[in-house]
C-alpha cells in the first residue's frame, strides 16, 4: 500500500497507531446516520434496532407521499436561489475584505459572522417581526432572504479560505496590462477561487436545505425539513429516516464539487 | 480617467464590493437585531403579552437572578466542554490527514462533512437508538457484562455533550487541516535531520504552527455549541437548562418575547466579546503568526 | 468557462420563479379562499374530512397550513394588519390570551348556529375561540410494567413507578395541567394559589421518581412504547393513537378527570373572510363533520350526542363527564409564575 508523503524518519508505529485513530474516529462519525438510514430499509414499524428484517415500504411510503414530495421542490427552489445569492454575495465580501485594506476591515469581517453566532430561531423571530416593514410575508421570499443570512457567512469563509493563498501581484500584473478591476476579477481571481466559491455555495445550499429553525418562522411550514419535522412530532416510524435516504444520496451527488474544491485548494505540488 | 477620479473611485471600491451582501444582511439580519434590541427594552405583561416601554428591567433580572444566571454557567460550561474535546479529538484526525491521506482527501472530505448535511432531524434518530435505557450502547455494554444497569444517557447532559461532539467535531477538524496543510514538508524533514524525534518534531513545530487552527476551530465549535438549539432541546436534560432552548421556550410557551430578546441580545454580545478577545489573545502569544 | 455563463441564465431563471412563486401560486394574496391552520401530523385529515366536502357542498375553498401554536402566534402578531390567516388553530389557554391581547377577533355565540348542540364551553372565554376538538389529560402506560390500574393522578407517587415515570417539561405548556390535576386532586376539586402550593409540595416529593421530563409529547409516546418508562401524563388524543398502533400501550383515566382542553379555532382580527371562517366553523361543528373528526383523529367530539364507530370505542376517551373546566383568568394570570417554580423546584 503506497503512502505518500511518509518519510523515513517518520515512525511506521505513529503511522498505524493514527491510522486506526482515524478509523475510529470516521465511525464515530457515520454511526447514526448509518443508523438512521438502516431504519430506512427496515420492514418494521417503529424504530426497533436491528430492524427484523429489509424493506423498501417505508421508501416508498416517503416517495408516495405529497408534502414530503411538494416539500422537496421548495426545499429545492430556496437551496438554489440561496445559493445563488449567498454565491455573489459572499463572494464579493471576501473580496472586498480580502484585497483592500480599509478602516474597520476587522470589524466588517466580524460583521460578516455574526449571523452564525445567534441561533436560528432567534434570527427567524426577528425577521418574522421585520417583514412587513418591506412588504413581505412569510413565504418563499421571506425564507430565502433567512436562508441567505446564513449562506452569505459560509461562502465569504470559504473564498477567504480560497484567498488566503491568492498572489495579488497576478492582480498588479493585470491592471498594468491595462484590465480593468472588474476584468480583472472575472478572468483572474474568478477562475482560481471557483473551488472556494463551490464550496461555499454547495454549503450553503445543503445548509438551506436542512434548515428548520429559520422556516419554521418564514415559511408556510412546507420546506421539506418542516414536514420531517411535522411527521416526527407525531410519528415514531421510518418514514422520516427514508426522506433522509434521499438527502444523504444528495450529499453524495455534493462530493464531487467538495472533492475538486479540496483537491485544487489543498493539493501540494506533486 | 484623471488620477483625481482614480484615486477617489478606489477609495469607494471596497464599498462596492459589499453592496451585495449589505444587500441581503441589512434587511435580513441587522435590522432585525435592532427590533431585537428594542423588543428586549419592553416589559412582558401576561395578558397583555408585549407592552411598549423603554426599560432595563429584563436585563437586571437577567444578569442578577441566578435562574438566568444558571443558564449562562450551564450553557457557557457546556459549549467550552464541547469546543475542547471536539478540537482536542479532530487534532490527530487532522494531523494524518494532512500528512498521509492527501489521495483520499476526496473520501475524507465526503465522511467528514456528510454529518453537517443529513438533516438533524434524522441523525436525532440515530442518537436515539443509539443512546437510549434500552439502545445499542446500553445493549451491547450489558451483553458484554461491563454494567449490570443500562447507562442514563438519553435525555441526559451526557448524551448531549455526545451529540453535541458528534457534530461540531466536522466544524473542528477543517479549520485544523486548512493550517496544518500549510506547513511544509521541508520542515518536518529539517527538523528530523536536526536531530527531533517523531513526536518533538509535533511538539516543537506543529503545534506552535497549528495555533491559528486550533483558535479557529475553537472559535467555531464553541459558537456553534453555545447557540445550538436542536441537540439540547431534543437529546438534552430539562434540567440542565441551556440558552437557545430557554430564549424558545421564553418566547413561545411564557409569551415573554421582551425577556426572550434580552436573553438573545446578552447572547451575542458575549459571543462577539470572546470572539473579539480570543483573537486578540492569539496576536499576543503567537507574535509569529502575524497575519498576512 | 461554462461556470461563467451558466451564471448569468440562473440569475435571470431564478429572479424569475422568485417572482413568479411569491406572486403567484404560492402567495394567493388576491384569492378568496379561507387559510386555515392545523398542527400537521394526524390533522392532515382535514383536507380530506373537511375541506374537500365543504368545497363539494359549494361552501367555499379552504387551503390548510401547518403551524405549530407557536409559529401561528408569533405570525398573527408579525402580521397583525394583514394577517396570513383567516382561522388559526390553537390551543385554548394561548387563543384566550391572543384576544385578551387584541390578536384574535370575539365571535358572538348568535353568529354560529351550531354552537347549540356542543357541549358548553365551545366557545371560548371571551368569545375568543371555538373549539372544533377536545383533549384531555389521561394517563398512558405500559401495559406490560403497570399490572395495577393507576386510579388516581396520586397513583404516580406508587413505590412500585418509581423512577420509571416522566413528566412535561416546564417548557411545555402541558406542565401547567399536570399541575392544575393534582392541585384539584389535593385541593378537593379546588384550584386556588393554596391547592397549587400543596400541589408543589407533593411535586418535589416526586422528584426522585422522574425519570426525565419531555420537552415534546411525541417523546413521551416513545418512552412508553419502548418499554423505557412505565407510566407518563400524556394528552388524551395522543394515548388514543398510539394505543392503536402499539398494542403494548394502554390508558388510565383517573378518577379525578382531566381538564377541558379544547383545540380552538381563532379569526384574528382584520382578517379577511369572517363570514366565510363562520360559515366554515358552523359546517365543522356540524353532527356529520365531527363524527368524521372523532371517528379520523380519535378525538373526543365537541357536538354532543355523537355515534362512534364500536371498533374505535377501546381507544377513544368517551367519559365527557370526568372532564373538568379551567378557569383560564386564572390561570393566564399565574402560568408564568408557575412555569418558573416548575423549573426551579420540580425540574431541577
Amino acid at each position: 500500500m503506497s503512502r505518500p508523503g511518509i518519510e523515513a524518519i517518520d515512525s511506521a508505529g505513529m503511522y498505524r497507531g493514527l491510522l486506526v485513530y482515524v478509523l475510529i474516529v470516521g465511525a464515530f462519525l457515520m454511526l447514526p446516520l448509518v443508523l438512521a438510514v438502516m431504519l430506512a430499509f427496515s420492514s418494521g414499524g417503529g424504530l426497533e434496532f436491528p430492524p427484523p428484517g429489509l424493506s423498501f415500504k417505508w421508501i416508498v411510503k416517503a416517495a408516495a407521499t405529497r408534502e414530503f414530495r411538494e416539500g422537496l421542490l421548495i426545499s429545492a427552489v430556496v437551496a438554489v436561489a440561496t445559493g445563488l445569492i449567498s454565491a455573489i454575495a459572499g463572494t464579493s465580501a471576501a473580496i472586498a475584505i480580502n484585497h483592500f485594506r480599509f478602516r474597520g476591515r476587522a470589524a466588517l469581517q466580524a460583521l460578516l459572522m455574526a449571523p452564525l453566532s445567534l441561533p436560528g430561531i432567534v434570527i427567524g423571530l426577528a425577521i418574522l417581526f421585520t417583514l412587513p416593514a418591506f412588504g413581505l410575508v412569510p413565504g418563499i421570499v421571506a425564507t430565502i432572504g433567512g436562508h441567505s443570512v446564513i449562506g452569505v457567512p459560509y461562502v465569504a469563509y470559504m473564498v477567504l479560505a480560497s484567498l488566503s493563498n491568492y498572489d495579488m501581484s497576478l492582480d498588479r500584473a493585470s491592471a498594468s496590462l491595462g484590465a480593468g478591476q472588474w476584468q480583472t476579477f472575472r478572468r483572474i481571481t474568478l477562475p482560481i477561487i471557483s473551488p472556494g466559491v463551490t464550496a461555499g455555495t454547495v454549503c450553503a445550499m445543503l445548509l438551506s436545505f436542512d434548515n428548520v429553525a429559520l422556516s419554521l418562522f418564514l415559511s408556510n411550514g412546507n420546506t421539506l425539513p418542516l414536514r420531517m419535522m411535522q411527521s416526527m412530532q407525531f410519528y415514531t416510524d421510518p418514514s422520516v429516516a427514508a426522506v433522509s435516504v434521499l438527502l444523504v444520496a444528495l450529499s453524495l451527488a455534493a462530493v464531487p464539487f467538495l472533492k475538486r474544491s479540496f483537491r485544487e485548494t489543498h493539493m501540494e505540488r506533486a | 480617467m484623471t488620477p483625481g477620479t482614480a484615486a477617489s473611485l478606489r477609495r469607494w471600491t471596497p464599498l462596492l464590493w459589499i453592496v451585495p451582501a449589505a444587500l441581503v444582511l441589512l434587511p435580513f439580519f441587522f435590522l432585525p437585531l435592532v427590533l431585537l434590541f428594542r423588543n428586549s427594552l419592553n416589559r412582558d405583561d401576561p395578558m397583555l403579552l408585549m407592552v411598549p416601554d423603554f426599560t432595563a428591567i429584563n436585563y437586571i433580572k437577567a444578569l442578577s437572578d441566578p435562574f438566568y444566571l444558571q443558564l449562562f454557567a450551564n450553557t457557557i460550561g457546556a459549549a467550552l466542554f464541547v469546543a475542547v474535546i471536539a478540537t482536542i479529538i479532530a487534532y490527530p484526525f487532522s494531523y494524518f490527514i494532512s500528512r498521509y491521506a492527501r489521495r483520499s482527501i476526496g473520501l475524507v472530505v465526503w465522511a467528514v462533512y456528510m454529518p453537517l448535511f443529513v438533516s438533524v432531524i434524522v441523525r436525532v434518530f440515530g442518537w436515539m437508538i443509539v443512546l437510549a435505557d434500552s439502545g445499542l450502547l446500553n445493549a451491547m455494554l450489558l451483553k458484554l457484562h461491563f454494567l449490570q444497569t443500562p447507562l442514563r444517557l438519553l435525555f441526559e447532559v451526557d448524551g448531549m455533550l455526545i451529540g453535541m461532539v458528534h457534530r461540531y467535531l466536522p466544524l473542528a477538524i477543517l479549520p485544523l487541516f486548512n493550517a496544518m496543510k500549510k506547513i511544509p514538508d521541508e520542515l518536518h524533514r529539517a527538523s528530523a535531520n536536526l536531530g527531533a524525534t517523531p513526536s518533538g518534531v509535533i511538539r516543537d513545530v506543529v503545534f506552535p504552527l497549528s495555533v491559528p487552527g486550533i483558535v479557529i476551530s475553537l472559535q467555531l465549535t464553541f459558537a456553534g455549541a453555545l447557540s445550538d438549539f436542536v441537540l439540547p432541546q431534543v437529546l438534552g436534560s430539562p434540567r440542565f437548562r441551556m440558552l437557545a432552548p430557554a430564549i424558545y421556550a421564553e418566547a413561545t410557551t411564557n409569551l415573554s418575547t421582551a425577556m426572550a430578546a434580552t436573553l438573545a441580545v446578552l447572547m451575542l454580545v458575549f459571543i462577539i466579546a470572546l470572539l473579539g478577545a480570543s483573537g486578540y489573545l492569539v496576536k499576543r502569544l503567537t507574535p509569529w503568526m502575524t497575519a498576512r | 468557462m461554462t461556470f461563467k455563463l451558466n451564471r448569468r441564465e440562473l440569475v435571470v431563471g431564478a429572479g424569475a420563479m422568485a417572482a413568479t412563486l411569491s406572486s403567484g401560486k404560492f402567495a394567493q394574496a388576491q384569492s378568496a379562499a379561507l387559510k386555515v391552520t392545523h398542527f400537521g401530523g394526524p390533522y392532515q385529515v382535514l383536507q380530506d374530512l373537511v375541506g374537500a366536502p365543504f368545497e363539494r357542498a359549494g361552501l367555499g375553498r379552504v387551503e390548510y397550513e401547518v403551524e405549530t401554536t407557536a409559529s401561528a402566534l408569533a405570525k398573527i402578531q408579525s402580521q397583525k394588519a394583514s394577517p396570513p390567516f383567516d382561522l388559526v388553530m390553537m390551543s385554548r389557554s394561548i387563543t384566550y390570551r391572543a384576544g385578551r391581547a387584541g390578536f384574535v377577533a370575539p365571535f358572538e355565540r348568535a353568529d354560529i348556529a351550531a354552537l347549540a348542540g356542543t357541549v358548553p364551553g365551545t366557545l371560548g372565554p371571551g368569545g375568543f375561540g371555538v373549539g372544533y376538538v377536545l383533549d384531555t389529560f389521561g394517563i398512558m402506560v405500559d401495559k406490560r410494567q403497570v399490572t395495577q390500574p393507576m386510579t388516581s393522578w396520586m397513583d404516580f407517587w406508587r413505590p412500585d413507578l418509581r423512577g420509571k415515570i416522566v413528566l412535561p417539561a416546564a417548557s411545555l405548556g402541558l406542565s401547567i395541567y399536570f399541575l392544575l390535576c393534582i392541585a384539584r386532586t389535593v385541593g378537593n376539586g379546588k384550584i386556588d394559589d393554596a391547592s397549587i402550593d400543596e400541589a408543589f409540595k407533593k411535586l418535589i416529593e416526586l422528584k426522585p421518581s422522574v425519570r426525565t421530563f419531555y420537552t415534546d409529547p411525541i417523546q413521551a409516546s416513545q418512552l412508553v412504547e419502548r418499554g423505557d418508562i412505565a407510566a407518563a401524563p400524556q394528552l388524551s388524543i395522543r394515548i388514543s393513537n398510539t394505543m392503536r398502533s402499539a398494542a403494548t400501550v394502554g390508558r388510565f383515566t383517573p378518577n379525578e378527570g382531566g381538564p377541558f382542553l379544547p383545540f380552538d379555532l381563532s379569526m384574528p382580527v382584520s382578517a379577511k373572510n369572517p363570514e366565510l371562517a363562520k360559515k366554515y366553523l358552523n359546517y365543522i361543528l356540524s353532527k356529520e363533520v365531527q363524527t368524521k373528526l372523532a371517528a379520523g383523529l380519535l378525538a373526543t367530539p365537541v357536538a354532543t350526542g355523537i355515534d362512534v364507530p364500536a371498533e374505535l370505542r377501546p381507544f377513544m376517551m368517551l367519559d365527557t363527564d370526568k372532564i373538568w373546566p379551567i378557569d383560564e383568568d386564572y390561570v393566564a394570570t399565574k402560568s408564568r409564575d408557575w412555569t418558573t417554580r416548575w423549573t426551579r423546584e420540580v425540574q431541577s
